[in-house]
């Protein structure tokens, strides 16, 4: 049955990019002064260093899927558009929009390492560098941004996704659920590594299969968004959709 | 293009909102879904339109099946007393959205409307009274210009002045633009010159669907002496009677045979036929 | 006008028409309000005002021009006239001669009572 994915999706990207680009703004703004701080620093003491790009994002992103998730399917089922219309078109926007941010930020970050080239006070990295390359490199090669990038898209994807998961499961689950749900968020945290790892599950060896390599990181971070994203659709898809609250 | 509802059930827990509830809608008429708080005309109203799921039987518009179905759904707009849009979002923005949706909207429309009704567009829809927030639903409702419109109980929370208003326009609208307009009410007396067809539902049934003459065509009231009116009525399908003193008024459905000295008889109109109806249900 | 709820609206909507072609408040020629006009005029749905207007369309009162709406038909009031000639016996005369009849009022003495009645109304 064909979409009209259209118009859903100009406006759902609408509302993401919008307070994307805020985001970036402020991050530019931040950098800027920190660029411009470290002139005035003495150069044996201290060094400022920028490594929050990717976390910003991913932060920002996360609370962008919680806050719109449902707002969003409630305007597309007023104006007419089927949820999982709504669904599917919101999930593109969501990854258009981590593409762009993370495609800016690499922009940012080369920008700023250039400007900051012969500056031994001023660090500027993001997440990729950190891991697969060394905070040391001053710069990236194009191929280098090429991956971080997609490692920030990624990333931020997943973490959208994963905040449109906290919003639904709440919003499906009555009081009782809910509490049990909030209560089991840091036990599971705590006791699920014990258990993986006397079930004989070494967690250890998926974080260095993920350090192993870039595209490892992304797949990982794909797949885990491709789980929300099931688990996402599993919890609209029959819901009984009202006003908020 | 019509909308074929077939056997929609829905449960709520252990209620029954809605029960096998078959029924066709189209033609270009305005329809009356007429029924009491909790009848479930909400209910099925919010399924007609994605917003909830049955738990048993379909819908399908052109014979295809209206859920996850975008052709569909966008011939149908929704005016009810829930607010679907975001919390920051202004009546501007909203007719702008509208417009991103529906190739039709007439935004020119939808301003001139708005200054008529006093609606100011700069305002966030949250923050709007409830009778201005009635007033901009019916304002997008009025101008998406959809195949199929419904109504949701349009009035309440309006004032004297805006009822009027708004009936006015929306027939100047339907008279100029046939579309298929279903208006649920429980405001009969309000809705029974406006609307073609009549449908009737309570406790999740419905009871009438018929055009709205059939309803009152053949049912009558008649009144006078206690003791003549029993004797004409017995034998007839009574719906409801009052008894003031010795004088009893009965409303009776069926054909009318000569009246005896003594008795009068009168028409009845919609809103009567209709709490005669109900309280015949609940004898029941 | 407001609609009495007995008399189902599209006959009074057809019977205001008739009034009004009879006194010449819609003279022959001349153009009768539109469906839409009714409709929002009186709150009513216009395939009730389109009924009214029928009846009238059907019994040669009024035509419609395509593209400009409803207009009285040359002759209708004559038309309507004598229609209502053929009604004022049945609807007046019988009555009047059964009432005579009972106050043993005698024919020359009803005609009498008839000349009478206009006197005094051109008085007034």
């Amino acid at each position: 049955m064909k979409m009209n994915i259209k118009p859903a999706f100009r406006y759902q990207f609408d509302v993401f990019f919008k307070g994307s680009a805020i985001t970036f703004l402020v991050i530019m703004a931040a950098i800027a002064a920190l660029m411009v701080t470290s002139i005035y620093i003495s150069a044996d003491t201290t060094t400022i260093s920028f490594t929050g790009y990717g976390i910003t994002a991913v932060i920002f992103l996360f609370i962008m899927g919680i806050v719109n998730i449902r707002s969003d399917l409630r305007l597309c089922l007023q104006y007419g558009v089927s949820r999982r219309t709504s669904f599917v078109s919101e999930i593109l926007a969501v990854l258009s929009v981590s593409a762009i941010l993370a495609a800016a930020g690499e922009l940012l970050t080369g920008i700023a390492q250039a400007f900051s080239a012969g500056n031994s006070q001023f660090l500027i990295a993001d997440l990729y560098q950190l891991i697969y390359v060394g905070p040391d490199a001053v710069s990236l090669s194009f191929g280098q941004h090429i991956l971080s990038m997609l490692l920030n898209t990624s990333l931020t994807f997943c973490a959208c996704l994963f905040g449109m998961f906290f919003s639904l499961m709440f919003w499906r689950l009555n009081k009782v659920w809910t509490v049990v749900a909030a209560i089991s968020i840091p036990v599971l945290i705590n006791v699920v590594p014990i258990l993986l790892s006397r079930l004989g599950i070494n967690l250890i060896l998926l974080i260095n299969w993920i350090g192993a390599s870039p595209f490892n990181f992304v797949l990982f971070f794909l797949l885990l968004a491709a789980l929300f994203g099931a688990v996402n659709w599993l919890l609209l898809r029959r819901a009984n959709i009202k006003e908020a609250k | 293009m019509p909308i074929e509802i077939k056997n929609i059930t829905k449960d709520f827990g252990d209620t029954r909102a809605l029960d096998h509830v078959t029924l066709t809608l189209g033609d270009n008429q305005i329809y009356g879904l007429l029924g009491n708080n909790g009848a479930g005309k909400t209910t099925l109203l919010s399924i007609l339109t994605g917003r909830q799921c049955p738990t048993e039987g379909t819908i399908t518009m052109d014979g295809e099946p209206i859920e996850n179905n975008d052709a569909a759904l966008g011939k149908a707009f929704l005016v009810a007393e829930q607010n679907m849009f975001p919390d920051d979002m202004n009546v501007k923005r909203a007719f702008k959205a509208a417009a991103l949706f529906y190739p039709q909207f007439d935004r020119e429309y939808a301003d001139k409307l708005a200054e008529k009704f006093g609606l100011k567009t700069k305002k966030k829809i949250k923050s709007l009274s409830t009778g201005y927030a009635s007033i901009f639903r019916l304002i997008l409702g009025l101008s998406v210009n959809t195949p199929y419109l419904f109504f949701d109980e349009p009035v309440l929370g309006l004032d004297a002045q805006h009822r009027d208003m708004f009936y006015r326009i929306l027939l100047e609208k339907y008279a100029e633009c046939p579309c298929t307009v279903v208006i649920s009410t429980h405001l009969i007396a309000e809705a029974a010159n406006l609307i073609e067809h009549a449908v009737i539902i309570r406790n999740g049934k419905i009871l009438k669907d018929c055009p709205r003459e059939e309803l009152t065509a053949d049912a009558y009231s008649v009144s006078g002496p206690a003791g003549l009116v029993d004797k004409f009525i017995a034998g007839k399908h009574v719906l409801s009677f009052n008894i003031l003193g010795g004088l009893k008024t009965a409303c009776v459905q069926g054909p009318c045979d000569t009246l005896p000295e003594g008795l009068e008889l009168s028409a009845i109109n919609l809103q009567d036929y209709f709490i005669s109806l109900m309280e015949e249900e609940d004898r029941k | 006008m407001t609609f009495q709820e007995e008399r189902p609206i599209f006959l009074q909507i057809a019977e205001q028409l008739e009034e009004g072609i009879l006194s010449g408040a819609y003279p022959e020629e001349s153009q009768v309000p539109s469906i839409t006009e009714y409709s929002v005029t009186y709150k009513i749905n216009p395939a009730t005002a389109l009924k009214g207007i029928s009846l009238l369309v059907d019994a040669g009162l009024l035509f419609k021009k395509r593209g400009l709406g409803m207009f009285v038909a040359t002759g209708a009031k004559e038309k309507l006239k004598s229609q209502r000639r053929d009604l004022f016996y049945h609807n007046y005369i019988e009555k009047l001669v059964r009432e005579a009849r009972n106050l043993d009022l005698t024919a020359p003495e009803l005609t009498a009572m008839i000349e009478r009645g206009f006197q005094d109304a051109d008085r007034n």
